[in-house]
């Protein structure tokens, strides 16, 4: 049923409408009403009345930059100088004419025409727990339903069944998963810990090519080389054929491709990718050797090899309390890291099928508080866009002059995603199946800004 | 509204139901009811458990272990005909007992929140471990607890659970409402909160009458931002209404239960609301609990979900449900005599193996194959590594459950193995320093095994009985021996079938 309260799940109490029934696109579900939990996870459901986008403009990766704590995107995207609310922070002109980001984004601006900032973003959730759920699924937090993030659903509707990576690598902190999409959906949560710090010992007067980000547990045990390994696995092999002869079951299959995958990933030379010190020094240069910049760098890779959805994480942006000194440094490390990332992917003519988004879980207020700094803001704020699917040197609408109202086109979360949905060439509105029974659409009624898709 | 009273009404009725022969109770009345459909569906139930098969599944259910290798021998040896009751009956002695339901009903009640663990220095676990289910204190008096209690969190462990919903939305009781209506009557009421809904059960008014009940519920600081700690009190504060609508329409809702009860005056309204929640006449109440713990032990609910009776969900055995309910009230709501009444039934016993008609999970034809809980196979591990928490490289318990809990979905499934088929896991297990480094490692399972033992028969059966808790069958004996043998002296061979064995399905799953 065409039921969009947010906080519960509509249908799940109720049952279907015989209209719904009757709907091509639910023909079999049915079936689902009562069946058990598992056997509905994750059951997708292209709705046949809404035909998918089928642009060949559309990117084939997307890579998320996020901005963990909430950015002061005034100080960013949107600086205000001259006013109060602005602070110290000054505005630079970018490559496009007329366009100003903050001084704290030098290499950005130099990019300017291969990117869009959209700076009418409005939401409600203050709180970073329901923050940073809502800008990874697109949805409110309702307590009754996990949604599957945004990456889980790159990675299920882009994703290669045949890649031997997973198809949705985090780097950094863990984030939202799958919810209730299948477990292969969720994140591979990459420790980009080992990467060197721009002010550690040993990064000074070191030779460009820090440490390599290291992927966990892909390394046979200590003692044990590849023959070992696979006398290991071929028992393995036997135990569980014996254990699967009368114990079958949907759980003891996905344990057995988990392992199968785990092997393959284990073995695969698409992991070179981790190894950086195979770019150029001047280029690792650019992207920062902090572990922000190493991780865009192997983000590029990462979808040079075919991953389809990568998060990067930069934190630190939760700046109630001295926020220009914070967020001058913290942009030291996203600047390069990001800008060049926009570069690099131009320059090696990715950019048209990655699609690059960098977001935080709200803004921060436009008044300045006693402490110096900003807190929590989710009334307007902004949000940056580029590459495949989308359109580059777009600024879409505007706050007013203090930074404090969403001034014209103001853009919701479930707008923004389903902008991305469709610059990947996917459906906003297709839906997947919720484990009790509903239909859930991959965006929550939002509408792509279509002044931005290319 | 009507139809919420109309619904407590059948309920009740159904609960009450003069039964043919109200002798027959606890496992009696789980075996006849359960084997009745068994016999209407013309299935064929696999076989009793062997008695290995059934000594790790109790351990795992009851306390969360694994069994070690000396109590296994002994109870395959122990000739007594009721040896499987009396294993059952010390297991809920044991500390590892309050330990594993302690963990369990923290998870259910506060999920994997870090933060409220810390806050409250673990005091909500610690009473349920200590006063709760080393007392074995019965579930509506625990109930009661976790309701109607006020203080600081690190001192009275069951405020924590009205705290940690407070702290999260601050929404007026709103969520308390709602989470204490799915939590112990498995009623969803939320869905009630924007609208009224033409099909629903619940009005606006209903909704909001049981958010009256906790309109007044706050928490708050107990501390100085310059002090370290951050404690938190619940308190009620002496006013504050639930109200709903904007403007005009805007009204105010006195509490008020589901059936349309009004509270007791004379009561701070969350003690009210618990006698109402608790009292023997809301069926819901035990129904929800006994459900619940019939999930825990045969890997699915009576009725599943177990947080949702609406209609949508149909019972399989809705006069089974009815009457053990009824048959747990009449037993004061005791959880060990509930425990023991599904531990002690035949249906439990079962061997997972599928019967040959291929069977039926929902009418429990065979035991369920399920994946462990993140917290049973973490201490599986440990206890067939044999390290000890807190020792060596496994640091101790918590950093590896972090890792386990991981993109665990759903919180209030914590009490169900979910998790099974991620890579980052797999991986960790083939690979990981833990485990792999613990199992050649000095003084733990491995060591000792080849240090006791000499002959290549005696150590391939105590490993395989540390790791999957029964002897090795003929097969695995004629395809490992000869492995091990040509390994000679060096302990590489063993330490390789240790691995197997601890990868495999049988070791991570519950069956």
């Amino acid at each position: 049923m065409a039921h969009d309260c947010k906080d519960c799940e509509g249908t799940r109490r109720f049952g279907l409408t015989r209209r719904d029934m009757l709907r091509g696109s639910l023909g079999g579900f049915l079936g689902f009403a009562f069946a058990r939990q598992t056997e509905v996870f994750g059951a997708a459901m292209p709705d046949l009345l809404l035909p998918q986008d089928t642009t060949t403009k559309a990117a084939k990766s997307v890579i998320v930059v996020w901005l963990g704590g909430g950015p002061a995107t005034i100080d960013m995207w949107d600086p205000k100088e001259g006013r109060e609310n602005g602070g110290p922070t000054k505005q630079i002109e970018t490559a496009v004419k007329g366009q100003y980001f903050s001084e704290h984004l030098p290499t950005l601006a130099k990019e300017a025409e291969h990117l869009s900032v959209i700076r009418s973003m409005v939401s409600r959730e203050g709180s970073h727990e329901r923050g940073r759920y809502l800008l990874h699924t697109g949805y409110v937090p309702t307590g009754t339903v996990m949604h599957p993030s945004m990456g889980s659903i790159t990675a299920m509707e882009l994703g290669s069944k045949k890649l031997d990576l997973p198809n949705f690598i985090a780097l950094g902190n863990t984030t939202d998963g799958a919810g209730f999409l299948p477990p292969e959906f969720n994140p591979f949560v990459v420790d980009a810990g080992g990467a060197k710090r721009p002010n550690a010992p040993a990064a000074k007067g070191a030779a460009a090519g820090g440490d390599s980000i290291k992927i966990n547990n892909v390394a046979y045990p200590q003692g044990v080389d590849k023959n070992r390994f696979r006398e290991r696995m071929k028992f393995l092999q036997e135990q569980e054929a014996e254990f699967e002869k009368d114990h079958a079951s949907d759980e003891v299959t996905k344990h057995k491709n988990a392992y199968e995958k785990a092997d393959r990933l284990m073995h695969t030379p698409l992991l070179d990718a981790f190894d950086l010190s195979k770019e150029k020094p001047e280029l690792q240069k650019a992207y920062g050797e902090d572990k922000f910049g190493r991780s865009c760098l192997l983000a590029r890779r990462l979808v040079e090899r075919g991953v389809a959805f990568i998060e990067v994480s930069l934190g630190g942006w939760d700046t109630h309390q001295d926020n220009f000194n914070k967020v001058s440094n913290n942009c030291k490390q996203l600047d390069p890291g990001l800008g060049t990332l926009i570069r690099d992917l131009h320059d090696k003519r990715m950019l048209d099928k990655t699609l690059v988004v960098c977001m935080g879980e709200f803004g921060r207020t436009p008044k300045i508080n006693g402490n110096n700094g900003r807190d929590h803001y989710p009334r307007a704020w902004s949000a940056m866009i580029a590459g495949g699917g989308v359109q580059g040197g777009r600024i879409v609408g505007s706050t007013d002059k203090d930074g404090v109202e969403v001034k014209d086109r103001p853009v919701t979360v479930p707008d923004l995603f389903a902008t991305v949905y469709s610059a990947v060439g996917v459906d906003p509105k297709k839906k997947n199946v919720s484990p009790l029974g509903r239909p859930i659409a991959l965006s929550d009624n939002g509408v792509a800004v279509k002044e931005l898709l290319s | 509204m009507r139809h919420a009273v109309l619904l407590l009404a059948i309920l009740a009725a159904s609960a009450a139901a003069p039964a043919q022969d109200v002798t027959v109770t606890g496992s009696a009345l789980i075996d006849r009811e359960i084997s009745r459909t068994w016999k209407d569906a013309s299935l064929v139930p696999s076989p009793p458990s062997d008695d290995a098969e059934f000594l790790r599944r109790v351990f795992l259910d009851i306390t969360g272990t694994l069994p070690a290798p000396d109590e296994i021998l002994g109870f395959l040896s122990n000739r007594s005909p009721d040896k499987r009751a009396s294993k059952i009956d010390q297991l809920l002695t044991r500390p590892e007992y309050a330990h594993a339901w302690a963990e369990l009903w923290e998870n259910i009640l506060i999920g994997y929140d870090q933060q409220s663990r810390n806050d409250s220095k673990k005091a909500l676990y610690t009473w349920l471990r200590d006063e709760v289910f080393a007392k074995n204190l019965s579930y509506d008096k625990m109930v009661r607890a976790l309701i109607a209690s006020t203080g600081i969190n690190t001192e009275c462990g069951p405020v924590n659970f009205l705290i940690k919903l407070s702290r999260k939305d601050g929404m007026g009781g709103i969520s308390m409402a709602s989470k204490a209506s799915k939590l112990f009557m498995s009623t969803q009421i939320q869905c009630a909160q924007c609208h009224d809904h033409p099909f629903d059960r619940f009005t606006q008014d209903d909704f909001y009458g049981m958010v009256a009940f906790f309109a007044r519920t706050k928490s708050k600081k107990v501390d100085s931002k310059e002090q370290k700690d951050t404690r938190y009190e619940l308190f009620d504060a002496p006013t504050g209404e639930a109200s709903f609508g904007e403007g005009k329409t805007k009204k105010n809702v006195s509490p008020r239960f589901l059936d349309e009860l009004p509270p007791d005056k004379d009561l701070p309204r969350r003690e009210a609301f618990a006698n109402l929640l608790i009292r023997r006449e809301n069926p819901l109440f035990a129904k929800s609990v006994v459900n619940r713990y019939w999930a825990r032990f045969f890997g699915r609910g009576i009725i599943e979900p177990v947080d949702d009776f609406s209609n949508r969900f149909k019972p399989s055995h809705p006069e089974l449900l009815d009457r053990l309910a009824a048959d747990f009230v009449a037993h004061g709501y005791d959880l060990a005599w509930l425990i023991k009444a599904i531990a002690n039934s035949h249906s439990y016993q079962v061997s997972s193996r599928k019967p040959e008609n291929s069977g039926s999970e929902r009418l429990f034809t065979h035991a369920a194959t399920r994946p462990l809980t993140p917290e049973q196979l973490a201490a599986s591990l440990l206890d067939a590594l044999g390290v000890a928490d807190g020792q060596g490289p496994a640091k101790n318990m918590a950093d590896l459950l972090r890792q386990f809990r991981q993109r665990f979905g759903d919180e209030e499934a914590a009490d169900r193995g979910l998790f099974a088929g991620t890579i980052p896991q797999a991986l960790m297990i083939m690979n990981g320093a833990m485990p792999n480094g613990e199992i050649g490692r000095a003084n733990n399972t491995l060591d000792k095994i080849l240090k006791q033992w000499t002959a290549p028969h005696d150590r391939l059966e105590r490993i395989f009985l540390s790791v999957l808790c029964r002897r090795p069958t003929p097969r695995e004996k004629s395809k490992y021996l000869p492995y091990v043998e040509a390994g000679g002296v060096k302990k590489d061979a063993y330490e390789d079938v240790f691995w197997v064995l601890m990868n495999s399905s049988e070791f991570m799953f519950n069956h």
